[in-house]
């Protein structure tokens, strides 16, 4: 028994790992540059520098923002890139420096050539401000931004007096070049060359913070996405929690009753009612019922699409329990209906299961009463199943409460998320993501644990199983 | 029976639903000379044919026709309607010139008619469930398969070999992923694809030198399916959607693909550990027959039974999804007309409940049957 809750837990963790592994290296991939973002908020707004100028003022905030470092414990790369890499910051530079070394093979060449390019631009900002100079800041942008050599050789190429003042540096950029369209990587190359960056790397500084609770700071309004994630986890709760009590509060005596009547016509059309409600699309209801709930003119005034900062500001439930209970009366149902008309054909096929075992047989032929027999002897028996059923649904109930949150405009999680996405703010998103996984997981793997506490058959079958 | 009559009805509309609906007449005659614009599209796409320069120009329903039948609903989805604009009741008055060109499910806010709108979901909805859904079946069916035949204890391989195979796997992705950055334009890295390759197959065949380890496939599998399932579908869904550039109908399709493999690979793990350890499947083995051929003729369509179930029930969550992602308008090409994108207007206008029912009545009818399905399914396998 032991050992298999710690090869459960140990498995749990190994994939919770895996997984903030892979959001990791989304979040890395997403396509906002977080320290433009950061830069653009404190500049209030429009935010340019030259592409060449970009890397000095990206570095500082890089440094700050922990992305000067190697991305993960280990790395693997062709063996003509440096080891260093990632030391490159400003992700213009990166992607032309990149191509450039893809298609030439020469660091050491890539890197002349582009500080040649950084030098032009210093010595052009040490300058007057002339027209002439405002045109080569203008075609070294073009140079900058393109890994096409031969529109950097064009870019270059312009009237004779047009270059007399810079024609140091455009020779040594047009030399550059010219070498550089020569060169292509060796065979060899390509070979991958690991290295071991050690402790000292994104990941492990994301993964320890988050561990420690911190899991960033929004990059919209700047707020810590944990107090962020505190405020809307609540409304969550409630609405699911209030929609599963609902549903079993309805689904345990119905599903009862169905059991224990006996087969008929009316038994089927009954569990077809049902099957048709839990197929009846949540933010189907929810789209319509919103229409009629919010129209004063239908007669429903007691939910209103605002009235969830009122209740916010008031305190919730303890000062005001009504109100409350009449907002969250709409999500609340919207959610429930379809997991109700689950749960009471389960609870129906697992009663009239337990009604059918040989003890219950033997129950009724000692002539113990039938109240006695149903609810201590076959409800016991009934309703294990369904408990450990809540924490398997988890998963689906969260993914269904996102746009019944949407609907009703809840200020819970899914709302959280949808706006945050659609806003871009994607250490939000990401660490949300990590957070519901993990609850998830632990639902899943609680729903286990119960299981194989509570009914020793499985764990038996199980543990063959798996050794 | 009513079911399949149902189903039909559906592939039907997927099918040729933009022959129901469509601006094009079936038949016109037009300066003198008689066409067919609506079977003669992709003739003339493919310029077999020439159409006159005025049916360039996308203004079917305006054009000086002497003679002309046309489709049962004359508009296409993306035709705008500039009589009737800005959310026209099925049972408003509305400015047409003749029985059929009413609008029997309305329009929405910029004139387009809500019943083509429809139609077209059936298709987007149908393609995405079926394919997205196949996709899955099949990576399912293989990654259960191997976890449930070969278990923890059944893949042996002598131990330089399994190092081997950690090692060849690491390189394996490197080149792979080099390929994808480079285009797959690079030769040097294909050739040094096909040398891994090689290498690969040759120390498949090596002979076997020393102990041999068990591989816990079964493990390893059984990790990657509970990482994924950790994530719920639509969190996963909205959290990988936005890195890809211009997603499309595609991308969707392999996204919810890759999120329902797992339900159907479980159930299949299962069906494999048990019938594995049954007499027949032990007296095959016995025979000598190969691990592939028993897993394929005697495993699979022993486990196909309740695979069959979950697929069912997969197709249902994975509509569920593509209606889920145009309600919030997030993922889907600007412009795709869906069930989900038509429910999303009533968010703004509320009053407009033709934008509601209808595509939600299509997504519920579907599900239930769907459903239904799954129920008649499992009392026949029971």
């Amino acid at each position: 028994m032991l050992t298999y809750l710690l090869k459960r837990i140990s498995t749990l963790f190994l994939s919770l790992w895996i997984i903030s592994v892979c959001l990791f290296f989304l979040q890395k991939n997403a396509s906002v540059d977080l320290v433009m973002l950061q830069n653009k908020a404190r500049s209030n707004g429009s935010f340019y520098v030259h592409p060449l100028a970009a890397e000095k003022v990206y570095r500082a905030e890089a440094v700050r923002l922990n992305l000067d470092k190697p991305l993960f414990y280990f790395s693997m790369q062709p063996a003509m890139f440096p080891d260093t890499f990632y030391k490159v910051q400003y992700p213009e530079a990166i992607k032309i420096q990149k191509k450039l070394l893809l298609e030439t093979g020469d660091w050491a060449l890539v890197q002349t050539y582009y500080q040649s390019l950084t030098a032009f631009y210093e010595k052009i900002e040490q300058t007057e401000n002339s027209t002439l100079s405002i045109f080569w800041k203008q075609q070294l942008q073009e140079m900058a931004n393109s890994s096409d050599l031969s529109a950097v050789k064009t870019a270059c190429r312009v009237s004779e007096e047009m270059r007399e003042p810079y024609i140091g540096e455009i020779r040594k950029i047009e030399d550059l070049v010219n070498r550089l369209s020569y060169q292509t990587p060796s065979f060899f190359a390509w070979l991958p060359s690991p290295g071991w960056n050690g402790f000292d790397n994104q990941f492990h500084s994301w993964f320890s913070k988050i561990i420690h609770g911190d899991v960033g700071i929004s990059s919209r309004d700047g707020r810590p996405v944990m107090d962020k994630l505190k405020e809307a986890i609540p409304w969550t709760l409630w609405v699911n929690g209030l929609a599963i009590l609902l549903a079993y509060m309805i689904a345990m005596p119905l599903g009862i009753i169905m059991a224990i009547l006996p087969k008929s016509r009316w038994l089927r059309y009954i569990n077809n009612i049902l099957l048709a409600l839990y197929a009846l699309p949540a933010f189907w209801v929810g789209s319509l019922l919103l229409f009629q709930a919010t129209s004063p003119e239908y007669g429903f005034s007691f939910f209103s699409i605002s009235g969830w900062s009122n209740l916010q500001r008031e305190g919730g439930f303890l000062s005001q329990p009504i109100p409350f209970l009449l907002q969250l009366s709409l999500p609340v149902f919207c959610m429930a209906y379809g997991l109700a008309a689950y749960l009471t054909s389960y609870m129906q096929s697992t009663f009239s299961k337990v009604l059918n075992e040989p003890y219950m047989l033997f129950a009724k032929t000692k002539g113990i009463s039938k109240a006695r027999l149903y609810f201590i002897h076959a409800l016991p028996n009934a309703l294990l199943p369904q408990i450990v059923f809540v924490a398997g649904i988890i998963p689906a109930l969260i993914t269904g409460s996102v746009v019944i949150e949407v609907i009703f405009n809840v200020p819970g999680m899914g709302r959280l998320f949808i706006d945050s996405m659609l806003s871009q703010d994607w250490t939000t998103v990401y660490s949300f993501v990590l957070l519901v996984s993990v609850l998830t997981a632990m639902g899943l793997i609680l729903s286990d644990i119960l299981l194989v506490v509570t009914d020793p058959r499985i764990r038996l079958t199980r543990e063959n199983k798996n050794e | 029976m009513k079911l399949k009559i149902f189903f039909a009805l559906v592939l039907f509309l997927a099918v040729f639903g933009d022959w129901i609906a469509n601006e094009k007449p079936v038949y016109c005659k037009y300066q003198g000379k008689a066409y067919f614009p609506l079977i003669e599209v992709p003739f003339v796409k493919l310029g077999w044919m020439d159409w006159p320069a005025d049916f360039q120009n996308d203004n079917w329903r305006n054009l000086p026709y002497e003679k002309v039948i046309k489709t049962l609903v004359p508009y296409s989805p993306e035709t705008i309607d500039r009589n009737n604009l800005g959310l026209k009741s099925p049972f408003a008055a509305q400015n047409k010139n003749g029985f059929w060109e009413r609008h029997w499910m309305g329009t929405d806010r910029i004139g387009r008619d809500v019943l083509a709108g429809w139609i077209r979901g059936f298709r987007l909805a149908l393609s995405i469930g079926l394919l997205s859904i196949s996709i899955a079946g099949i990576l399912g069916i293989f990654m259960g398969g191997l976890a449930g035949f070969y278990g923890n204890d059944r893949f042996h391989l002598p131990v330089y070999k399994s190092f081997f195979l950690l090692f060849w796997l690491v390189g394996f992705i490197y080149w792979i992923y080099q390929g994808f950055e480079t285009n797959g334009s690079n030769l040097s890295i294909l050739i040094w694809l096909g040398i891994w390759l090689l290498i690969g197959v040759l120390v498949y065949y090596m002979p076997v030198i020393g102990k041999r380890i068990a591989l816990p496939i079964d493990w390893m599998i059984s990790l990657i399916i509970q990482a994924i399932d950790a994530i719920p579908a639509l969190f996963f869904l909205l959290a990988l959607l936005p890195l890809i550039e211009n997603p499309g109908l595609f991308h969707v399709i392999i996204l919810i693909a890759f999120i329902r493999w797992t339900g159907i690979a479980r159930l299949v793990r299962a069906e494999f550990l048990r019938i594995r350890d049954l007499e027949y499947i032990q007296a095959a083995q016995l025979m000598g027959i190969k691990n592939f051929h028993i897993c394929w003729k005697h495993i699979l369509p022993n486990a196909m039974g309740s695979v069959w179930i979950t697929f069912a029930y997969s197709f249902a969550g994975a509509i569920l999804l593509e209606a889920y992602l145009g309600y919030l308008g997030i993922g889907m090409p600007a412009g795709t007309i869906s069930w989900g994108s038509q429910m999303q207007q009533v968010r703004e206008n509320p009053a407009a409940w033709w934008l509601a029912v209808f595509p939600g009545l299509a997504i519920f009818l579907i599900l239930f049957s769907l459903q239904k399905m799954g129920e008649k399914l499992e009392s026949k396998v029971s």
